[in-house]
């Protein structure tokens, strides 16, 4: 947050749309010279295939060194301004990621062994702490064929944003909702508690310890209200909602936050773009913490 | 010779059914048994919350004995008719203690007063939870043995008796403990 916005619109726009140009040439380039250094290894024509080698790095290289370059111009003149009208404290890193995931005991239908994230943002909403990122979860495979040969393979099985907030509410049981995905990873999961909720029950797998804990958590009307807001998000959704008074919501929504897009760079529109986005997720906090009588009620239970 | 074995598949098949479908109907009987004693045991909690919030009370509220003069007490094996008129004499019974309240700011700001309200106030959610949970139970068993063709092994079933909603206090109960 320490960098201050120091272009006009005008200018960042020509920025951004200079840094985007330039990252999508040295990308196509990569990959160009990459898939002929592969070819020319197959061949006789070693040294070309060495001289394509040398090209694809220094083209890759320079592919890095404008993304880089595009994420921290977009993160310290648009990205900052956005997060410091939603939140009240904020740290953002581009590069960083949510790391206490694996905490979360997400019932997913897939899965993972890496964890790969961006746009990691710590703040403070309302009083209270939130953590958001995008974040990318990869299955990693090794197959062993007859001859003794290892083909490892890496699948993303996610991709996303995370939320965690902390309501600061400890619960005596937790729970897990897991949205019903079409898209099928290998992995069955099912729920043990059937809510009362027909088109609730249709849509997702709720898991509780113990059964009374999830109609204490999921009242009529969260489940009313996570429906409705699994219907925007428009993407599959999963939460858990933790002993110790914090909520995990995933969203797989198969893009990142805070992308440019492929459009013409425009920087009033991306910053309502980005805000919409920021307020998917503060709009749960908000009717969680007001509208509901779970985490509206002070005390733990 | 074929006849005779797609016959007794047949036969196997129906008896895996009827099996499954008597065990079915025993695990949806434990579930409403399950969610029943949920509901007691939140019945109980709400019963104790009410008693020490009345304790607090007596001595800020001289005045006021209508309040606490009747008793009515929680016993193993009520029926859900039972059970539910003693919620609705507990929900009458706490709306009017807090109505009262208002008249003596002393005791509503005393902290144990505070901290009991808001006990009861969560006692109530963790009821309300125990009480759709129970009739979520009781609707998946009164469907079981209702439908047809497995209502012919429902044999002499009774449908359960849901646990009623929540209702305008109705009655003016007086309790004491």
């Amino acid at each position: 947050m320490e960098e201050k916005r120091n272009m006009t619109d005008e200018q960042l726009e020509t920025a951004l749309s200079n840094h985007r140009r330039s990252s999508r040439r040295f990308k196509i380039l990569t990959y160009i010279f990459g898939v002929a250094t592969i070819l020319l290894f197959g061949t006789s024509l070693i040294p070309i295939a060495i001289v394509c080698l040398v090209l694809t790095f220094i083209f890759g290289y320079q592919l890095s060194r404008h993304s880089e370059a595009l994420k921290k111009t977009l993160g310290s003149n648009v990205i900052n301004e956005v997060l410091e009208e939603v939140f009240e404290t904020v740290e953002y890193n581009p590069f960083g990621k949510i790391s206490s995931i694996s905490s979360a005991g997400m019932v997913f239908p897939f899965r993972y062994d890496k964890l790969r994230g961006s746009d990691y943002i710590k703040a403070t909403y309302r009083g209270l702490n939130v953590e958001l990122s995008d974040v990318e979860l990869i299955n990693a495979e090794e197959l062993i064929d007859a001859d003794g040969n290892v083909d490892r393979s890496e699948n993303t099985v996610f991709r996303g944003q995370w939320l965690i907030c902390d309501f600061g509410k400890e619960l005596s049981g937790e729970v897990h909702i897991s949205g019903k995905s079409k898209k099928s990873y290998g992995v069955s999961i099912s729920g043990n508690v059937k809510m009362e909720n027909e088109r609730f029950n249709r849509q997702f797998f709720v898991n509780a310890q113990n059964p009374q804990e999830a109609y204490y958590i999921l009242t009529p009307h969260m489940m009313d209200y996570i429906l409705t807001m699994s219907e925007k998000s428009g993407g599959t959704v999963y939460m858990s909602f933790l002993r110790d008074g914090k909520l995990h919501i995933a969203v797989q929504t198969g893009r990142d936050f805070f992308e440019l897009g492929g459009s013409k760079v425009n920087i009033e529109s991306l910053r309502n773009k980005f805000l919409g986005e920021l307020h998917w997720f503060t709009d749960i906090i908000d009717e969680l913490r007001l509208a509901d009588t779970l985490y509206k009620k002070g005390g733990s239970i | 010779m074929s006849g005779i074995i797609l016959i007794l598949i047949l036969v196997l098949l129906i008896a895996f059914w009827c099996v499954s479908t008597v065990n079915g109907f025993k695990k949806k009987e434990i579930r409403v048994q399950e969610g029943l004693s949920g509901v007691e045991v939140a019945l109980v909690k709400r019963y104790d919350m009410l008693t020490k919030m009345l304790d607090t009370a007596k001595g800020y509220m001289k005045h006021e004995n209508e309040l606490f003069t009747k008793v009515t007490a929680l016993r193993r094996g009520m029926s859900v008719g039972e059970l539910n008129a003693v919620k609705q004499q507990m929900d009458t019974l706490s709306g009017k203690l807090f109505a009262v309240a208002e008249g003596y700011p002393e005791l509503r700001s005393s902290e144990a007063f505070v901290e009991l309200q808001r006990g009861i106030r969560d006692t109530e959610e963790h009821l309300q939870a125990a009480r759709r949970l129970y009739n979520a139970n009781v609707t998946a068993y009164n469907t079981a043995i209702a439908m047809f063709p497995a209502k012919l092994l429902a044999g002499g079933r009774q449908p359960k008796e849901f646990f009623a909603a929540d209702e305008t206090k109705r009655e003016d109960v007086k309790m004491m403990f």
